[in-house]
């Protein structure tokens, strides 16, 4: 399981908290740490389900309109007083259904995913800001809040259980499931994936499927930690997603994924971000180190192809 | 918008060998939509979409909102056309040639955030060409980084999205930079005659550059070329990384004249003055009839397509709707221009084809 690119993620990782730690020891604080983990973990479960889609030869885009969307409904149902279980329940009902709208036009149109999902990224977006009229909704429910920041087993915050439960989902579904095969055929050859008698559609619904069921996680986990909702929840974090999945060693030429590397990547953004505030510097350069970090990874891991395949221009 | 004789039905791969060579309908009769069009008109089928939408748009503006054609809401509307074409425009090349630019939100604030931090308020002349100049400069980072550096375009340019617009925000601290400059605010808001913004005369001027780049010189056979099936353009010898840089740059230096002209419309410039410039400026290609898939597409389709984004939101606004209507809006122009471009073709939505199914990828 631990390829090239997995093992380069968490030397990273390694050299990111080692220099942290020498810039400032409370780096290492476990109040710094358990953000770090939170932060990451809700960023973990979109970019699994994004590296389906990625593995897929496909994006969505509409994967921060989905966040916010489910979050934002979350919170209008629990000041309504509906108990919490079902309001999570809806929420990723609604999420699942958006991800199944997104399938439905790429399949039933024909559209792009990239278009498609362009597509619902603004109308989510529409039907959120039609329903708060841009304003915060807040959630007063600490119960839900505890089932993301809460300690479970002393130290462990709870969103990484379910972060890790997520992750092994999605591993079974992807490396032990024929699903996960075919979603990796398509991505590799979907010519080929159709002579082999895979039914591309139903896969394609279902991989949309479960990457909106991630989306309205993340974002139900969103509005718990920030007990409120709003449509700044999710906004940007598609094109974040897909950063990470790429940085987690997943190739947007489709037909394989990395779900470990994911993970990794996810981790250690979440780390920078933490160390960059511990190390008091301003806010503006979080950006610059989080595109340079894309940029220099998939530099190396451009070069490093380079020199198996000279001449060919990769695009 | 072409008077040369259609070819008959060619396969695909040797559609661009030949510069008379467009690529066209397999079959040659019309059918759907387009049959109903006056043989002597001929529409592409791919933009038949966003001239459908266009006219049926326009003709329900005229009954709900007739002063939708008042002067100075015409200009208004053309205005927010050249903001949005100027960068497709650039977004288009690209996209035929099979790249993308996500970072042209990033260099809309940064360009003229430079320029005004150099040239300051003096002489708005100079503020032009250095915003521009910091366009093609950041457009040729981009392009470096893809032809040298081997890292696909959608993902290098997500990276320099976030480098450029930190740089950007780090510049002016994160706050507005105030434009006093008279020539600046008139290349914002200024215009002929009460009806044609200048914004507009520099559209037109750039998507004609483009046009004549893409159908009058070699360069445009190479970069279609290169979007339609980049190992053959690299087999026969086309120098694809002078290509990738050179289409890179021009993006960028029109991006940062955009960039420019929005800032002087606002009187200020933010690096964050045009979110989701990026995915916009991609919509409107797309709506323009521009494959994803690289290799054909039209300026004039996404001129039509940034005039049909501006009169939606015109019209939204003068009919009194809720401004968040304008993302549904969006969205829904998006799904209806393609899906009435299939129907256009001829094509039924249901079930997909072999071929069609393959295109959904991506």
């Amino acid at each position: 399981m631990l390829g090239a690119e997995s093992a380069a993620s968490v030397i990273a990782l390694i050299a990111v908290f080692v220099i942290f730690t020498l810039l400032n020891p409370r780096f290492l604080t476990s109040l710094n740490i358990k953000g770090i983990v939170v932060s990451a973990s809700i960023s973990t479960i979109t970019g699994l389900g994004m590296t389906l889609i990625i593995a897929m030869r496909a994006l969505d885009l509409s994967v921060g309109s989905i966040m916010g969307f489910s979050a934002i409904v979350a919170a209008q149902l629990l000041a309504a007083g509906l108990p919490l279980w079902l309001v999570i329940f809806l929420g990723l009902l609604i999420g699942a259904g958006l991800g199944l709208g997104n399938g439905v036009l790429i399949v039933v149109l024909g559209l792009p995913s990239f278009v498609a999902t362009l597509a619902t990224l603004s109308m989510i977006l529409g039907g959120e800001l039609l329903i708060t009229h841009g304003e915060t909704v807040t959630i007063h429910s600490p119960e839900f809040g505890r089932l993301v920041i809460g300690d479970v087993l002393g130290y462990i915050p709870a969103a990484a259980l379910v972060a890790l439960v997520v992750f092994g989902i999605v591993w079974i579904v992807f490396y032990r499931m024929s699903f996960g095969r075919h979603v990796a055929a398509i991505g590799g050859d979907i010519g080929a994936a159709i002579g082999a008698g895979i039914n591309v559609s139903r896969i394609t619904l279902g991989a949309f499927t479960l990457i909106g069921l991630c989306a309205a996680l993340s974002g139900l986990m969103t509005g718990a930690e920030l007990q409120n909702a709003d449509s700044t929840i999710g906004a940007g974090s598609e094109l974040t997603a897909i950063a990470v999945v790429v940085i987690g060693g997943t190739s947007l030429m489709g037909g394989r994924g990395n779900l470990f590397g994911t993970v990794c990547a996810a981790v250690l953004l979440a780390s920078i971000k933490a160390g960059l505030n511990v190390a008091n510097v301003s806010s503006l350069y979080e950006d610059l180190v989080f595109g340079s970090i894309l940029i220099i990874a998939l530099m190396v891991d451009g070069l490093r192809r380079g020199t198996r395949r000279k001449g060919m221009l990769v695009v | 918008m072409s008077n040369e004789p259609r070819p008959e039905a060619v396969p695909d791969g040797y559609a661009l060998a030949h510069e008379a060579t467009r690529p066209v309908a397999k079959a040659a009769g019309r059918q759907g939509v387009a049959s109903l069009v006056p043989a002597g008109i001929r529409i592409r089928r791919d933009r038949s979409g966003v001239w459908i939408l266009n006219v049926a748009i326009l003709i329900f503006l005229a009954f709900a909102a007739p002063n939708f054609f008042g002067l100075g809401n015409i200009e208004a509307v053309l205005n927010d056309t050249a903001i949005l074409g100027i960068g497709a425009a650039g977004m288009t090349i690209l996209i035929i040639a099979g790249a993308f630019d996500l970072s042209v939100t990033a260099i809309m604030g940064l360009a003229p955030i430079v320029g005004l931090t150099v040239a300051g308020n003096d002489s708005g002349l100079l503020v032009v060409l250095i915003s521009v100049l910091t366009g093609a400069s950041l457009g040729l980072v981009n392009g470096l980084i893809v032809t040298r550096g081997r890292v696909a375009p959608f993902v290098a340019t997500l990276g320099t999205l976030f480098v450029f617009g930190s740089i950007g925000a780090i510049i002016s601290k994160g706050n507005a930079i105030t434009v006093t400059n008279d020539l600046l605010l008139q290349l914002g808001t200024g215009d002929v005659s009460n009806i044609v913004p200048y914004s507009f005369l520099i559209l037109l001027g750039a998507c004609g550059f483009c046009h004549i780049l893409l159908r009058r010189l070699h360069i445009g056979r190479w970069i279609r070329a290169a979007g339609s099936n980049l190992r053959a353009a690299h087999v026969s010898g086309i120098d694809l990384r002078a290509i990738y840089v050179a289409i890179f740059v021009l993006s960028g230096a029109l991006t940062g004249l955009a960039g420019i002209i929005l800032t002087g419309y606002l009187a200020s410039a933010v690096a964050t003055q045009a979110p989701n410039y990026n995915l916009n400026t991609i919509a409107a290609v797309v709506v323009g009839g521009t494959s994803l898939s690289g290799g054909e597409g039209t300026l004039l389709g996404t001129v039509l397509a940034s005039w049909l984004f501006a009169v939606v939101n015109n019209g939204l606004i003068l009919l009194g709707v809720n401004s968040y209507w304008q993302y549904l809006a969006t969205g829904i122009i998006l799904v209806l221009a393609l899906a009435l471009g299939l129907l256009g073709m001829g094509g039924k939505l249901w079930p997909l084809s072999g071929r069609r199914a393959q295109r959904s990828g991506r």
